[in-house]
């Protein structure tokens, strides 16, 4: 197996590395769904690294192939230098993962749940009591799992996770229908992890999340990388140029700038132009019709912008190669 | 040995494991108490009342002259080779034709109840072994074994080995509690079990543990192929019923060798004879036999490729398919 990722990351470096990975879902009726296309993901040790995408971009399979829950048609995987699913076993006491939902047996309590796995890997009762007191479950360990709320499971399936002291952390959606506390609980638990060296992977497509605790971010759209790299980097190369525009009459400025080939968004009683690479030309085509601009500011490129543009680009491209 | 104790936890942990064992328990004392309450000994009034029954039943008018032709010609009672002595033992009135009950017979209760226990433990380890692999996918925990086990034949090996040894010791804690309590009663009713009886039952115990063992790692096989209980029940019913009805109606001769319940029968009673209506005899016969033998050996050889097969399936299913998607 080769891997072609960038040539400063050697693999034997990289805690995480895929090389033109590819999985396809075969259904029964014969239709297959490409779910991971040609995925090259180098994730370094240290920090939280981010696989954003949209729901259906292939985030969750990535996670499932790492952790040989689903096999890769096609392509590499090497997790601390070592192919998977041939050597994982001989990494996996390195591995924690939360991946799909959080699943136990709803009729044991959590602390059974957690020392079945546990006796399996040879953890300790007392290890497993930290890590119960670690994600914030003391007081509710001896309840059964399926009188947990979801926010309870996802604390359960952290404890499982961390149980080993892992080197590498894979998440999948881990604030996922909690409630703001809770998923703030889990950001500051994972930011925390991170401190301490852990290797984390979060996948989500929580924009915010992944800007306040990620340092690397990949993007994923329909199976395939979109942009990959620090989060600042993202931000700071984008082409997103969008001004906020205040005017008296929104509604006929929007059909002025639309007919000059621009993009607008409502934003309350503004307007954001997308695409603005010139604000003065949006000055100008507005005043050339009679509308005068009260208020014009360019507008900071965040993730979200940056995800946007980019994930509308790469289905830009499809659509022409389809074509 | 560590994962094997894992799964023997999480084995006696299932409630419907539980519940499976407290059943397969009532069923065991019931048929135990059954046995024993219908063979119970008769009262002195009883029998002074059989007894006098028979007396009269035998200086009846109809019963003499039956004796009488027997006697006369005992063949046309018999069929060829019939004797004159065997018309007393079979036409006189005897005292136990006109009790409610028969005393224990240990030769009697092994193809009867004992035989049915060693069915429905069977049957019990059957929906054990379906309902304990079943409920790790049910629930997606097997994801989540899976993350921390990632070698799958050691998690299948593993898994298999606590059904097995489970159902195998339940059937065996049950069967012998069964057979100590027959034989601990017909000892105390003045009839023990004599040796060659005790042997018989023993190899029978033997081969009912097997049988349950089996049945148990193969409906945990079936049920880690299929991912799905209902679906392996189904499997399962699909081919006991269909099975015995598709040989029931293939016209060649002792077909029956296939069916499924014949071979649990060969297998539990060394051997069994199965009727088949198309067996040719010969025609200087009088009494044509249509039975032939479904030996132990066979039983055992058509069972052990059954499970085989279901076995190989199984691992070869486990190890290279991907973990469901819970939305999938």
């Amino acid at each position: 197996m080769t891997f072609s990722g960038n040539a400063e990351d050697r693999v034997d470096d990289l805690v995480v590395a895929t090389d033109g990975l590819r999985k396809v879902y075969r259904h029964r009726m014969g239709r297959s769904v490409v779910a991971v296309d040609d995925l090259h993901l180098a994730v370094r040790s240290g920090g939280v690294h981010g696989l954003l995408g949209t729901n259906g971009a292939g985030k969750t399979t990535v996670l499932r192939m790492l952790t040989g829950l689903a096999r890769p048609t096609s392509g590499g995987i090497r997790l601390f230098g070592e192919p998977v699913p041939q050597r994982l076993p001989s990494v996996v006491s390195r591995v924690g993962a939360v991946v799909d939902e959080p699943l136990f047996v709803p009729t044991f309590s959590g602390r059974k749940n957690l020392l079945l796995l546990a006796r399996s890997v040879g953890v300790s009762r007392h290890h497993v009591d930290a890590v119960i007191g670690q994600v914030g479950l003391r007081g509710h360990e001896r309840e059964r799992v399926r009188r947990y709320s979801a926010g309870m499971r996802q604390r359960l399936a952290l404890a499982a996770a961390l149980m080993r002291n892992p080197d590498l952390l894979l998440l999948d959606e881990p604030t996922d229908g909690l409630d703001p506390a809770a998923a703030r609980d889990i950001r500051n638990l994972v930011s925390t992890l991170a401190e301490h060296g852990v290797t984390v992977v979060l996948a989500s497509h929580n924009l915010a999340e992944v800007q306040q605790v990620c340092h690397a971010v990949t993007i994923l759209d329909a199976g395939r990388t979109v942009a990959t790299g620090t989060v600042a980097d993202l931000v700071g190369d984008s082409t997103v140029r969008n001004v906020r525009v205040s005017v008296a009459n929104p509604a006929t400025a929007t059909k002025v700038l639309e007919a000059a080939r621009y993009r607008v968004l409502r934003d309350g009683p503004h307007l954001v132009v997308e695409g603005a690479e010139h604000p003065e030309d949006v000055v100008h085509v507005l005043a050339d019709q009679d509308i005068y601009v009260r208020e014009l500011v360019p507008v900071r490129a965040d993730l979200e912008a940056v995800f946007l543009q980019l994930t509308r680009e790469a289905a830009r491209r499809a659509e022409g190669g389809a074509a | 040995m560590r994962q094997l104790r894992v799964e023997l936890t999480r084995l006696r942990s299932r409630r419907a494991v539980v519940l499976l064992l407290l059943a397969a328990t009532l069923v065991t004392a019931l048929l135990a108490a059954g046995v024993i309450w219908d063979n119970r000994p008769v009262t002195d009034t009883q029998l002074a009342s059989a007894q006098a029954q028979a007396t009269a039943a035998a200086s009846e008018q109809d019963v003499r002259r039956d004796l009488n032709t027997c006697h006369h010609d005992p063949q046309a009672f018999f069929g060829p080779g019939g004797r004159a002595e065997a018309c007393d033992q079979q036409l006189m009135p005897r005292t136990e034709d006109y009790l409610d009950r028969v005393p224990l017979h240990v030769g009697d209760v092994r193809n009867g109840r004992g035989l049915a226990l060693m069915l429905l433990l069977a049957a019990f380890a059957l929906i054990a072994g379906t309902t304990f692999a079943g409920a790790d996918w049910a629930n997606g925990s097997m994801s989540t074994q899976l993350l921390f086990v990632p070698q799958r034949t050691k998690v299948w090996l593993a898994k298999a080995a606590a059904i097995t040894l489970g159902t195998a010791l339940v059937a065996a804690v049950l069967l012998g509690a069964f057979w100590t309590t027959i034989s601990l009663v017909s000892f105390d009713r003045g009839a023990p079990i004599g040796q060659a009886v005790a042997v018989e039952v023993r190899w029978q115990v033997l081969r009912a543990v097997v049988l349950a063992a089996g049945a148990g790692l193969g409906g945990y096989a079936l049920t880690m192929a299929l991912r799905h209980t209902v679906a392996a029940v189904g499997v399962l019913f699909a081919y006991a019923v269909g099975g015995e009805a598709l040989v029931s109606v293939i016209p060649l001769h002792r077909v029956g060798a296939w069916s499924l319940g014949n071979n649990v029968m060969a297998w539990l009673r060394n051997g069994t004879r199965v009727f088949d209506d198309r067996l040719a005899c010969a025609p200087s016969l009088s009494v044509c036999d249509r039975h032939y033998v479904v030996s132990v050996g066979h039983g055992a050889a058509y069972l052990t490729v059954l499970l085989a097969v279901t076995l190989l399936v199984s691992w070869l299913t486990f190890r290279h398919r991907d973990t469901p998607r819970p939305w999938a």
